[in-house]
């Protein structure tokens, strides 16, 4: 048995790709929050040398020249894809970890002979039905996969480690390289001689304990093959609901916080009324990457309770965005924030306090609302809490491309290409 | 499709249709048999008219199935799509129209040809 990591190859820029048939070998580049810099690139941009991270005003010129099409982030789109490619991973394995949108741990088979063809099989059925290409890297633990998967981008997109090219990967992977370790780390281990996996592989464990604490030592045994890491997979539980995802680019402000949280709020709230429950509390966490020792280290979480157990989503949204103001903190680097439903009530059992008159109206609005929605998309209307410090923030996306799957009115369209004109005049007049 | 009965024993005595009542008709069940592979396209031309397909149609696209000779499929030359039918032929593809108005195409390799996915269903709106 050993752990998969699947990863999204350039995984705003496919997505884009899929319903654009004319972009197929075009360089394509995706822009962050309001459209300020690049976050994503299709290979072919990556071949024009643009730099990860840098505002998209710095390269004007180069976009001109080569034609590069640029995209404002398509968060909807995304997370329609990233949902398509985790379910056909479940089809996979029992124990799926998503980790990110675009990238998750499997654990896969029992025969090393299996594995293999599973990783080729995974790879080619993403791509078949969703039209994204994705990388595997396999081996015993997940810093092992990781390396495995980087590995894997390089050529045809399955590696997998094992005894036999072992030291050989370790030898070749620079210790800043290693999941788990972060900057200040790898200047560390430089300074005492250690530049490759393989050397840190070499460390003594008391060693790395004292200088790295028990996340490196963990990193440290996963490399040297022995799995140290749980993988967290989402177990259906009646007692809460989640919604949560990390953010492809650490987020730094409340505003950006709040816009995905009110989402996961959003998203939470569709299973509760799936479920035909109410839900009296909500709680919000919000953490920095564990795994980035550089970052300062930040987590917290919020608890807030409603007099009586609802299912209006402006509810959640304004507890959620409340509870972050009160939680955030400025200077971090966040990696996600989750939403969470607890004290689950279904509707039919819900005792009405005599105290407090129900609000009929909010029931019509909820109604009209998702009336709205279901006709022209969801993000046609949302929840807009004003908030201090600008009240009319909103985010720029000027190049933002349709809601393909999501919204009746935004599909791709089939046309007839011009080499089926240009044959048919040819037939009629011969 | 696994029935699912209900009683609504509400009034006190059984009712004499317990036994017979089904889930209503579910139209995602009939429509998408792959969720994860199946979108929605909307058809513009009219090549495919005696296919049934007209201008303004939804094309539900499965992409997880094998496309054969005979299955109508979205496919993209010269980096367009289009909806035809395919046809192979003696190792020879062919996108064929629907329409006496429209020619066949033979695929060359110059035509950048990828098949995007099958069609399985066309719904036309009758009544606006």
């Amino acid at each position: 048995m050993s752990i998969a990591l699947v990863d999204c190859n350039s995984f705003y820029a496919s997505c884009e790709k899929v319903f654009r048939p004319d972009l197929r070998h075009r360089p394509v580049v995706v822009l962050s929050n309001n459209d300020g810099c690049i976050v994503a690139m299709s290979p072919e941009a990556k071949k024009l040398e643009i730099p990860r991270g840098i505002p998209l005003f710095k390269i004007r010129d180069l976009i001109e020249k080569h034609k590069v099409t640029v995209f404002s982030s398509n968060y909807t789109l995304y997370g329609d894809m990233s949902r398509r490619i985790m379910n056909i991973l479940d089809g996979f394995s029992d124990e799926v970890e998503v980790y990110s949108i675009d990238e998750a741990f499997l654990t896969l088979g029992d025969l090393i002979s299996d594995d293999l063809t599973c990783a080729w099989k995974i790879q080619h059925k993403v791509k078949q039905c969703t039209g994204i290409p994705v990388s595997v890297g396999l081996a015993e633990s997940k810093t092992l996969a990781k390396i495995a998967n980087h590995m894997g981008k390089k050529e045809k997109g399955v590696f997998r480690i094992d005894h036999s090219n072992w030291r050989a990967v370790m030898e070749k992977t620079p210790v800043q390289d290693i999941w788990g370790i972060g900057r200040q780390q790898s200047l560390f281990l430089r300074r005492n001689g250690i530049f490759t996996a393989y050397q840190f592989s070499c460390a003594e464990d008391a060693w790395v304990k004292k200088h790295m604490t028990m996340t490196g030592l963990r990193t440290l045994w996963e490399l040297r093959g022995k799995p140290s890491i749980e993988l967290e997979y989402e177990v259906k539980d009646k007692k809460a609901i989640m919604s949560s995802r990390s953010f492809g680019q650490p987020a730094v402000k409340l505003e950006e916080l709040q816009e995905a949280s009110a989402v996961y709020a959003r998203d939470a709230v569709a299973k509760l009324t799936a479920q035909n429950m109410k839900a009296k509390c909500v709680t919000v966490y919000l953490t920095t990457n564990r795994f980035r020792q550089e970052d300062r280290q930040y987590k917290k979480s919020l608890t807030v309770e409603f007099p009586e157990p609802t299912d209006y989503l402006p509810d959640f949204v304004k507890a959620v965005k409340e509870a972050l103001v009160q939680i955030y903190k400025k200077g971090f680097r966040y990696k996600k924030t989750a939403v969470y439903l607890t004290e689950l009530i279904e509707k039919d059992n819900i005792q009405p306090d005599l105290f407090r008159t129900p609000d009929k109206r909010k029931d019509q609005i909820l109604k009209a609302v998702a009336d709205i929605q279901n006709r022209f998309g969801k993000n046609s209307i949302s929840c807009i809490a004003p908030h201090r410090g600008n009240p009319t923030w909103t985010m720029k996306r000027e190049k933002l491309s349709p809601l393909y799957t999501t919204c009746w009115d935004q599909l791709a369209e089939v046309g007839e290409p011009a080499v089926f004109s240009r044959l048919r005049k040819v037939s009629v007049s011969s | 499709m696994i029935p699912l009965y209900l009683s609504p024993v509400k009034a006190g005595f059984p009712s004499p249709a317990a036994d017979y009542l089904e889930q209503a008709l579910d139209f995602n069940e009939l429509l998408v048999r792959n969720e994860s592979s199946t979108y929605a396209l909307r058809a513009q031309g009219d090549s495919m008219t005696g296919a049934g397909i007209q201008p303004g149609d939804i094309l539900v696209v499965d992409r997880s199935l094998n496309a054969v000779s005979g299955s109508i499929v979205i496919a993209s030359v010269y980096e367009e799509f289009t909806v035809k039918r395919l046809e192979i032929k003696d190792g020879n593809y062919f996108l064929v129209p629907e329409n006496p108005g429209y020619p066949v195409l033979r695929i060359t390799e110059e035509m950048d040809f990828t098949l995007w996915g099958v069609v399985t269903f066309v719904i036309h709106r009758i009544q606006l």
